[in-house]
């Protein structure tokens, strides 16, 4: 083994090793003491020692306990008996006779029991006919058995006919395989393997069974290979009883300036849509140097009710846009440009522009050549194509430099800004009007801030609160742009986080005329020792000294002389609980445009509640339960109902339970997930969990980490 | 009703040495701590305190869906791992996490202009992120005092 001596992977070996045996002059090591405890001791120089009676035999953390031992010089040969005990670090194995030849390590030792508690608590146990010792750390178990359950518990075992133990390649290998659960054979395999060590295995993950009325039975066996420590891949059949065998695969690989992941589901021949139908998606990240990087992110289904036919999860069936995209990146420290090029594929839906390519240059420099001001450039150049003939297409290129003369002390800053934003089309393709235009538009703002603080105590605490006034000037002449197409430009969201920004449009395909103020008024209550936030508390509107003028094609302008009112109020106010909430409010049409209420309450792991309520006018009004909560010992329940009331449906729900027996747990989820308009999916998954045994698969436990926030596996923070 | 201008008493030293991958945070950092007149050292061992930023990481969650089983709202995230230490390499102040969270509504429509309000939300997170890190660095000499038998 002094091959493998320099290879990192065998620190692995101490944990679960079943090597219990002083090995002093067997390897290279230098001899260590051995100490003999016994009642009697006798024996020959050179020749022999024979103990008997409550002998022990001990060199640091190892030791070997029998009623009587003899040990042989010339030929270097152990001889115990009765109740041999052999422990070493945190592995006890018992048996009757031992016979082992030191420097070879070879013998047996028979019937054998074995313990072992890993360094997290991981327990297994078992027992064989024999154990037969093959060489320094290599083992041979005939007619044995395996279980994480504690002695007294048979809830499951393995059985195997003949084991293999080798602690240099950490590998199992295991002959004539049967797992009883419950005294039901459940599992039968002529031959496994598996390692040995404690991260990550390759072999079978623990597979799940489900049913969902699109796909009918549902049976998942991933299998996980462990290719390298840097890299891996999961291979998963999946069988449908409506729809075939589907093969998933997945391969990841991380690397020093690089990593990536490629996924691959294929499904011959569909049963029912009488096709063959696949996934593929290629994500890759390179760090060239310092300064170069790129991505590249590809993916692409066989048709357009993929998702919707055979996606598990809310991250696929929501899906209707597919990109395809790369990218190459160059950082110069206080600039950088990046070029992209990308497609989508759309999925019942109508197609979108395609950017081929993209290329953006932004820059900012403080205080360049000792001035006290701070300059900044954006610049885009795009050629925007689309497969319709009613959308445009062509070139559109901006330029956007601007200066700004920051002021700050500690308690106050102004920074007024001056920037000219200039943008030319160039089309050969335009329904809405112009094939070229130019556009230029000087852009003016003032950003300005106070911040005062005072202390507070409150209830036997003591803060520290801040009151932060904040004023927002931004004035931009009219332009018409009402026959300029729409690229990639949008109204954002009113928040009180775009209520700070220039342009209430995403994008620039239009840019507002502007003569408007924003006010707000931020408090914070900060703990007093360790600054923590506690409680955030803003208010903001702004007011508008000019009616709107521009806007997107078939939106109607503005006609109140201020914006909604919005309200935000966050903060973790005890170790439990967490709030948010948001309101955007109209005051001149008395009416809620958007209002969140959140609550979230975590109580220690499997103790968490959420409720969440929230609204927006004309698109979203729900509310979303979710929970995970110990319902009697040994039981969890698992739940997420999320009702949307403006749809009168569920949008999703979910309900289940975890059962932690220990040494095993099972899992038990039915789904209901709305799919378009008038179809959803129900489905229902089981799973069966042998500790130390098998390893979880992605599902269901993906599904339950985003629906239920806060989530985690029963056994993982309640160990035996 | 008590309130202040917030004095020059601030952040407690005079030098700090930035142990943070460049990004666009970092460097508004040390705009920051230039602008409130401390230095920046180079090296470790030549400053008063060493501000660790740790894992800035960008999240992107469905937050909601339509009753046609669409993405109506996003919700985003960004997270940093601040610690601060003196130059003999004791706490000042404990590893914690930074948060900030964004809610946005989304249209499949409207992917591109979805996709440019999402890179300035990003943008107003890290923002946000700097000031709550300031805010924590002031305490960074309390902390340590504190601690001290």
């Amino acid at each position: 083994c002094g091959v493998h001596a320099a290879e990192p992977g065998l620190i692995l070996k101490t944990t679960k090793s079943l090597l219990p045996v002083p090995r002093g002059q067997a390897g290279s090591q230098e001899p260590l003491p051995v100490f003999i405890d016994a009642e009697r001791i006798s024996g020959v120089e050179d020749q022999y020692v024979e103990a008997e009676g409550k002998v022990v035999l001990r060199r640091r953390d190892e030791s070997l306990a029998a009623d009587w031992m003899r040990y042989n010089q010339p030929d270097d040969q152990l001889h115990a008996k009765g109740n041999v005990v052999l422990t070493r670090a945190r592995t006890r194995v018992e048996g009757n006779e031992l016979q082992l030849q030191l420097a070879t390590h070879l013998g047996e030792l028979r019937p054998m029991r074995f313990e072992s508690q890993g360094e997290k608590g991981q327990y297994s146990r078992g027992d064989a006919a024999v154990l037969r010792f093959e060489g320094e750390d290599l083992y041979q178990l005939s007619t044995a058995t395996y279980t994480s359950c504690p002695v007294g518990n048979e809830d499951w075992v393995l059985r195997t006919e003949d084991l293999k133990l080798d602690y240099i390649e950490s590998v199992g290998t295991a002959r004539n395989v049967r797992v009883e659960y419950l005294g039901t054979p459940i599992l039968y395999t002529p031959w496994m393997d598996f390692a040995l060590d404690d991260k990550r295995k390759t072999g079978f993950l623990t597979p799940s069974f489900g049913t969902s009325d699109k796909r009918g039975f549902e049976f998942a066996a991933p299998w996980y290979w462990n290719i390298a420590p840097n890299r891996d891949a999961t291979i998963t059949p999946h069988y449908m009883s409506k729809r075939g065998l589907q093969l998933g695969t997945e391969y990841r690989y991380l690397q020093r300036g690089y990593n990536g992941e490629i996924n691959l589901d294929y499904l011959a021949n569909d049963e029912v849509a009488e096709r063959d139908r696949f996934f593929g998606r290629i994500r890759h990240s390179q760090q060239f140097n310092s300064r170069w990087s790129g991505n590249l992110n590809i993916s692409r289904v066989s048709d357009d009710s993929y998702f919707t036919d055979l996606g598990g999860s809310v991250n696929q069936t929501s899906q209707v846009n597919l990109v395809q995209e790369g990218s190459l990146t160059y950082n110069g420290g206080w600039w950088n440009a990046t070029g992209r090029a990308q497609t989508f594929q759309t999925l019942n839906t109508a197609p979108l522009f395609h950017r081929l390519p993209q290329i953006t240059l932004n820059a900012a420099r403080q205080q360049p050549g000792g001035y006290p001001v701070d300059v900044s450039f954006n610049g885009e150049y795009v050629r925007f194509t689309h497969s319709l003939n009613s959308h445009a297409e062509g070139d559109r290129a901006y330029a956007y430099p601007s200066v700004s003369l920051p002021f700050q002390t500690s308690y106050a800053y102004v920074t007024p800004k001056l920037g000219l934003h200039l943008t030319r089309y160039e089309l050969e393709r335009n329904p809405s009007g112009e094939l070229e235009r130019t556009r230029s538009l000087p852009i003016f703002s003032l950003d300005a801030g106070l911040q005062l603080e005072r202390d507070w105590d409150f209830a036997g605490n003591s803060f520290i609160q801040t009151l932060e006034p904040r004023l927002y000037y931004v004035r931009i002449p009219y332009r018409n742009q009402s026959r300029l197409p729409v690229f990639d430009t949008g109204l954002r969201d009113a928040s009180l986080y775009t209520l700070f920004s220039e342009n209430q449009f995403a994008g620039i395909d239009r840019i507002n005329d502007a003569d408007q103020v924003t006010l707000a008024l931020t408090s914070r209550f900060l703990d007093n020792q360790s600054g923590i936030e506690r409680l955030q508390v803003t208010v903001g509107q702004r007011y508008y000294f000019s009616d709107q003028r521009v806007v997107l094609p078939g939106m109607t302008p503005r006609s109140a002389d201020s914006s909604d009112i919005l309200a935000v109020v966050s903060g973790q106010l005890t170790k439990q609980l967490r709030i948010a909430s948001g309101l955007q409010y109209n005051a001149d049409k008395d009416e809620t445009t958007r209002f969140n209420l959140g609550a979230f309450y975590r109580d220690g792991p499997g103790r968490v509640l959420n409720a969440d309520y929230r609204f927006t006018q004309g698109s979203i009004d729900q509310i979303d339960l979710s929970g995970q909560w110990p319902l009697a010992p040994k039981w969890y329940g698992l739940g997420r109902m999320n009702y949307s009331f403006r749809d009168d449906r569920i949008v999703e729900a979910l309900a289940g339970f975890e059962y932690n027996a220990g040494c095993w747990s099972v899992r038990g989820l039915m789904q209901r997930l709305a799919l378009t308009q008038t179809e959803a999916s129900n489905a229902f998954f089981i799973q069966l969990e042998l500790r130390e045994l098998t390893k979880l698969g992605p599902n269901p436990l993906e599904l339950l980490k985003r629906s239920i926030p806060g989530y985690a596996k029963s056994d993982e923070f309640n160990l035996p | 009703c008590g309130f202040k201008l917030r004095g020059q008493v601030e952040l407690p030293f005079a030098s700090a040495y930035i142990d943070a991958p460049s990004n666009s945070l970092t460097e508004q950092l040390k705009r920051s701590l230039r602008a409130s007149n401390k230095t920046l050292a180079t090296k470790r061992e030549e400053a008063e305190v060493t501000i660790k930023l740790t894992n800035p990481t960008r999240g992107k969650s469905i937050l909601s869906l339509s009753g046609a089983g669409r993405v109506a709202e996003y919700r985003l995230e960004y997270k940093v791992t601040l610690s601060a230490l003196d130059a003999e390499g004791n706490e000042l102040l404990p590893e914690s996490e930074i948060m900030m969270v964004r809610d946005f509504t989304y249209s499949d429509a409207q992917i591109l202009a979805k996709e440019n309000e999402e890179g300035t939300l990003f943008q107003n997170m890290e923002q946000d992120a700097l000031r709550t890190i300031l805010i924590r660095l002031r305490f960074a000499k309390a902390g340590g005092v504190a601690k001290a038998p």
